[in-house]
């Protein structure tokens, strides 16, 4: 293993951040929720899981049709905190290297000089994820799961924190590759924007005729605190009863009779992640199953894969598999003792 | 770096399920059904002691095992749940095709119009016999088959609540239903082993859910069935044999008396008959005579009976002589409320018209018999004799010498107390003739110095028939028909006059209007009498019991007139029966004695209160029990709150199921948070305190420890506010019908 190379002079700043105290916590976290929803309007639950994934160091799959504001979503966000941020609009033609970089021979100093692609950035918004070829996608979400990039026999870690925003069109559209369950397993939660309502449509049409909102969007907060916040919802404690609900609600979902693949490890770990991230949005420092109970769809459903039977005419199934979800976590009992569930 | 996988892949892909797969029922669900069978076999062994032998068990249960094979194969076949049922619905009426009809039936088992018509007489029958006959009944095909449609169905049940209803606790009500049948027939026999065993095997039933939290109320449930159990019997009074002295008659399973014994036992009289008369004279109307006696019991002589011998057409009386003077007389009788198949009939009779069925006389006694039809509602006609023998006829009988020893109504056992021979020989044994001697027994016990009492001989404990209970007849002085029919009959063949013992009805009450005088004849008026025996006259009926009947006209006037029938036919087992019962209870009803011997006994138990009582004592267990159980598992869980042990789990679940109590739903999957969420906006004006609850719990279950708990105050004021919540009716169900209890109970199919 050679050359693990620090290419951003901050990346560490969560390793060794404070956690904050938990008012602190709450005037960053809703300033910058309410940053976003300056640019978004109406989207409350769709700011507060991006919010909470942002938090909980995770990564944000948006899913809709085109032109409900999937791309506004994530730029807000990654405008709204301080820090390093990079747009890679996927298409067909797209190549892995594109996206992590390419090495390139220095005349001057005759050896191969690393030249970092988009994906050293903090935020990393990727557009229309499912418009590139499966191993374009692969290269960004093989860098999401690891936080490197090997290029060239040299590794090059990515900043931290690292949070990749992707946006992807409903499989139907024209011109997409699916993204495959192994990829859609490492983002922490998919969520739909939706269309607006009448009245919030409205005032964006209003909004939009000075200009875009997004250009007069300040930071709120900085990478410095961004790392703290991380480090307070890390520090959030988790029960050994919450665990014991977690891990009855993904086993549950294994062996449902309408899913043909249930929720990974993985999955467990990410729901109680997300789950620590609200619970500190929430102002407590330790985890409800109301917590968990509210991540479950955005967390789980787009890991699992229906049977045939079960998905109906829509082959992605997306409301079939919220409604499983949702199903599943109703009729799992909450274990309100240390000894697990009853 | 090698990407070369060594693991086979099946083994890499855990959470992926196959394609559908078949649902297996859970493993526990045959051994669920296969206890539900034996509680289903054991509550209904509890019915023998309704019944004689064991036959009707293996019958009724291979007839069970049958339907619950059939169940089991069709749920192979199939996942409908409702198939099963009437697939066997099917078996068992093929089966029953096959065993009970199987001459009506296409191919043997296909039932056939004719076989609906054989198995509605079957079951005519069986609902007669059960009318009729008296504990323990004979098991005939009738009663059979009433049993198996009985245990088949609660087997289905069983079956339905284990497999579709997933409610095994729901068994409890084919256990009950089979287990109530002997308390409601006769509770004083009900067997507590039998109520034991079932009452385990029902716990067994429950105890497979396997739920830790249910072991208190498992245990609790089972002390107090198998508590109830032992303690029944206790309450109930001592009823267990039913024989008693007179009971040889009792075996033929028929027996009219018994049963009339038991509506005496009631206190409240009951009409058994009426009649009306072109005779002046009460008239008696006999149901049988006993003759056999042996030294223990009175019982009748049984032949078949032959269908000639049809009561249009009695033979003559035996022994009355042509110069006997007699008149015809009739009686039109109409029978009320009594069973069995022995018809009541004045001595002697020459003729019955009217009857419905086959009537057959007893060439023994004369008296009648029917061997299929029953003989309440009946009405006939009745031709009988009134005979009218001189004081002179009567008077040349002379007391038969050793020759005519060995006939049924001479027989006297061979060892014979000395203070009966001594009594007889003392009182009459200088008397010449038969009809001085026997003259002078009747005095002996109608003097004044004998008394008549039917609680004496239960009281002395010298009830029934016996030579040993004659002899301490003889020295009370106390006793009632049973006993003086007997010492009567029997110092009469010590003093060489053949007799018997007659079992019927004394007169009645008269009730005259428009010229014609009707009888009202109850069940208080049942007797037993002697009947003795003279040369040329016949049998002669005696009235020894003080107080009772009517004396016959022979007494006064000695040899005139013989109202007392000649000859009956032999068989009047029956009556004597009914003496057998309860012979530890208090006799409630003293006039009736009827039947002699045993019957007396019988119809003196009172068991009511006690029944009442301990019938009102299990009503009271049952009601309580609810309550009292979930007031143990509240007490529990309040202790663990105090203790800190698991109060988050112990506090939230007390407060559910104190919902669930009080009508709510309160699902184990629902959070903390929504519960008391939805608790508030109903309780709205309580909000803090169950936020304040729930936040404990919260911070108890979810927090790093350290943090609060709830407290049992906090919990008891939300408890009071949700009983407020709701109007008093509920709160009442709520305290007696805990509706958690039950959901304790249900069956969790994932074990």
């Amino acid at each position: 293993m050679n050359g693990e190379t620090d290419l951003t002079s901050d990346s560490d700043v969560t390793a060794r951040a404070e956690p904050m105290p938990s008012a602190e916590f709450l005037l960053d976290s809703r300033a910058v929720m309410a940053a976003v929803e300056t640019v978004i309007d109406g989207k409350r639950e769709a700011v507060e899981i991006a919010t909470t994934v942002l938090l909980a160091e995770g990564h944000l799959l948006l899913e809709d049709v085109p032109g409900v504001g999937k791309t506004m979503l994530a730029k807000a966000l990654a405008r709204a905190v301080d820090c390093s941020v990079s747009r890679i609009q996927f298409t067909p033609d797209l190549l892995p290297a594109d996206i992590t970089g390419v090495s390139i021979y220095n005349q001057a100093e005759r050896r191969f000089e690393f030249k970092p692609g988009p994906v050293f950035a903090n935020i990393v918004i990727g557009d229309e994820i499912n418009r590139a070829s499966p191993k374009t996608q692969s290269a960004l979400l093989e860098s999401m799961e690891e936080g490197q990039v090997s290029v060239d026999g040299a590794t090059y870690g990515l900043p931290v924190p690292f949070t990749v925003i992707a946006t992807q069109n409903p499989i139907e559209m024209e011109g997409t590759y699916a993204l495959p369950e192994a990829q859609r397993d490492r983002f922490m939660a998919r969520i739909s924007m939706g269309y607006p309502d009448a009245a919030n449509e409205a005032a964006m049409l209003r909004n939009r005729e000075g200009g875009s909102p997004l250009d007069v969007l300040k930071p709120v907060v900085t990478l410095e605190r961004l790392g703290r916040m991380i480090a307070t919802v890390r520090s959030v404690f988790v029960s050994p009863a919450v665990e014991h609900y977690a891990v009855a609600i993904a086993a549950a979902t294994r062996v449902d009779r309408d899913l043909r693949l249930g929720a990974s490890p993985r999955a467990t770990l990410q729901l109680v992640r997300a789950a620590k991230a609200r619970a500190a949005l929430d102002g407590r420092d330790f985890v409800l199953p109301d917590d968990i109970d509210a991540l479950a769809v955005p967390v789980l459903a787009h890991r699992l894969v229906t049977t045939r039977a079960a998905a109906g005419s829509n082959p992605l199934g997306v409301e079939a598999l919220a409604e499983i979800t949702a199903r599943i976590v109703a009729a799992t009992p909450v274990p309100l003792g240390a000894s697990g569930p009853a | 770096m090698s990407v070369i996988t060594t693991r086979k892949p099946q083994l890499a892909q855990p959470a992926v399920r196959g394609r559908r797969e078949r649902r297996i029922p859970p493993p526990t669900h045959w051994r669920r059904l296969l206890l539900a069978l034996a509680g289903v076999l054991a509550a209904y062994a509890s019915l023998h002691v309704l019944l004689q032998d064991v036959a009707w068990w293996f019958v009724g249960a291979g007839f069970a095992v049958l339907a619950l094979v059939a169940t089991t194969v069709t749920r192979l076949l199939t996942r409908r749940t409702w198939v099963p049922f009437p697939a066997a619905v099917v078996v068992t009426t093929l089966a029953v095709t096959a065993t009970f009809a199987p001459d009506t039936a296409a191919f043997v088992f296909f039932p056939t119009f004719e076989t609906g018509d054989r198995v509605n007489e079957i079951l005519t029958s069986g609902w007669e016999s059960i009318a009729d006959q008296r504990i323990p009944a004979v098991a005939d095909p009738g009663i059979v088959l009433l049993l198996v449609i009985t245990v088949v169905a609660c087997t289905l049940f069983a079956d339905a609540v284990v497999t579709v209803a997933k409610s095994p606790a729901l068994v409890a009500v084919p256990l009950l239903t089979l287990l109530s049948i002997p308390v409601a027939v006769r509770a004083e026999v009900a067997d507590a082993l039998w109520f034991v065993i079932t009452a385990v095997v029902y716990l067994a039933i429950l105890r497979l859910d396997r739920r830790r939290t249910s072991r208190p109320v498992l245990a609790l449930v089972g002390a107090a069935s198998i508590l109830g159990g032992l303690l029944t019997p206790g309450f109930l009074p001592g009823v267990q044999e039913d024989t008693g002295p007179l009971g040889g008659g009792v075996q033929t399973g028929i027996n009219p008396l018994i049963n009339l014994g038991e509506d005496l036992r009631r206190g409240d009289p009951v009409i058994a008959l009426s009649y009306q008369t072109t005779t002046d004279e009460p008239v008696y109307l006999r149901l049988g005579t006993l003759e056999q006696f042996n030294g223990r019991t009175w019982s009748p002589t049984l032949v078949p009976q032959d269908p000639e011998q049809t009561v249009a057409q009695f033979p003559q009386p035996p022994g009355l002589g042509y110069e006997v003077v007699r008149s015809e007389l009739t009686a039109d009788v109409s029978i009320g409320d009594i069973g069995g198949r022995w018809l009541p009939l004045p001595y002697p009779s020459v003729s019955v018209e009217g009857v419905t069925g086959g009537w057959y006389w007893e060439p023994e006694g004369l008296s009648a018999r029917s061997p299929d039809t029953a003989v309440r509602g009946q009405q006939y006609t009745v031709t009988f004799l009134d005979v009218q023998p001189t004081l002179e006829q009567v008077g040349e009988a002379l007391p038969f010498s050793a020759q005519d020893a060995g006939m049924p109504t001479t027989i006297l056992p061979a060892r014979i107390p000395d203070v009966i021979a001594e009594t007889a020989q003392q009182i009459a044994g200088d008397l010449p003739t038969s009809y001085e001697r026997a003259m002078a027994l009747q005095d002996f016990f109608t003097s004044g110095e004998f008394e008549y009492s039917t609680n004496a001989p239960v009281a002395g404990n010298y009830d029934g028939t016996g030579l040993e209970v004659i002899a301490r007849f003889l020295a009370e002085k106390s006793g009632y028909c049973v006993h003086y029919a007997s010492a009567m009959a029997v110092m009469a063949r010590i003093l060489g006059i053949p007799s018997r013992v007659a079992v019927g009805f004394q007169p009645g009450e008269p009730l005259s209007a428009q010229g014609i005088t009707n009888y009202t004849v109850t069940s208080h008026d049942l007797h037993a009498w002697p009947e003795l025996y003279f040369d040329g006259v016949g049998w002669l009926r005696f009235e020894p019991t003080p107080g009772r009947g009517e004396l016959p006209d022979y007494n006064y006037v000695p040899p005139v007139d013989d109202p007392a029938t000649p000859e009956d036919e032999g068989a009047a087992p029956t009556p004597a029966a009914t003496s057998t019962a309860g012979p530890g209870a208090e006799r409630p009803d003293e006039s009736d004695l009827g039947v002699p011997g045993a019957g007396g006994a019988a119809t003196s138990a009172n068991p009511t209160p006690f029944v009442l009582l301990g019938v009102g004592v299990l009503i009271a267990i049952a009601l309580v029990a609810p309550a009292a159980i979930r007031t143990v598992i509240r007490l529990r869980r309040e202790r663990s709150v105090r203790l800190g042990r698991d109060p988050a789990e112990a506090a939230w679940a007390e407060l559910r199921d104190t919902a669930r109590d009080h009508g709510w739903a309160a699902p184990d999957s629902e959070t903390p948070r929504d519960f008391a969420d939805r608790l508030a906006v109903v309780l709205s004006g309580e909000r803090e305190r169950i936020d304040g609850l729930r936040g404990d719990v919260e911070e108890s279950a979810f927090a790093p420890p350290g943090r609060g708990a709830p407290t049992v105050d906090e919990l008891r004021a939300v408890r009071r506010a949700i009983a407020r919540s709701v109007d008093p009716r509920d709160r009442i169900r709520a305290i007696v019908l805990p509706a958690s209890l039950l959901a304790r109970f249900r069956w969790d199919p994932e074990g």
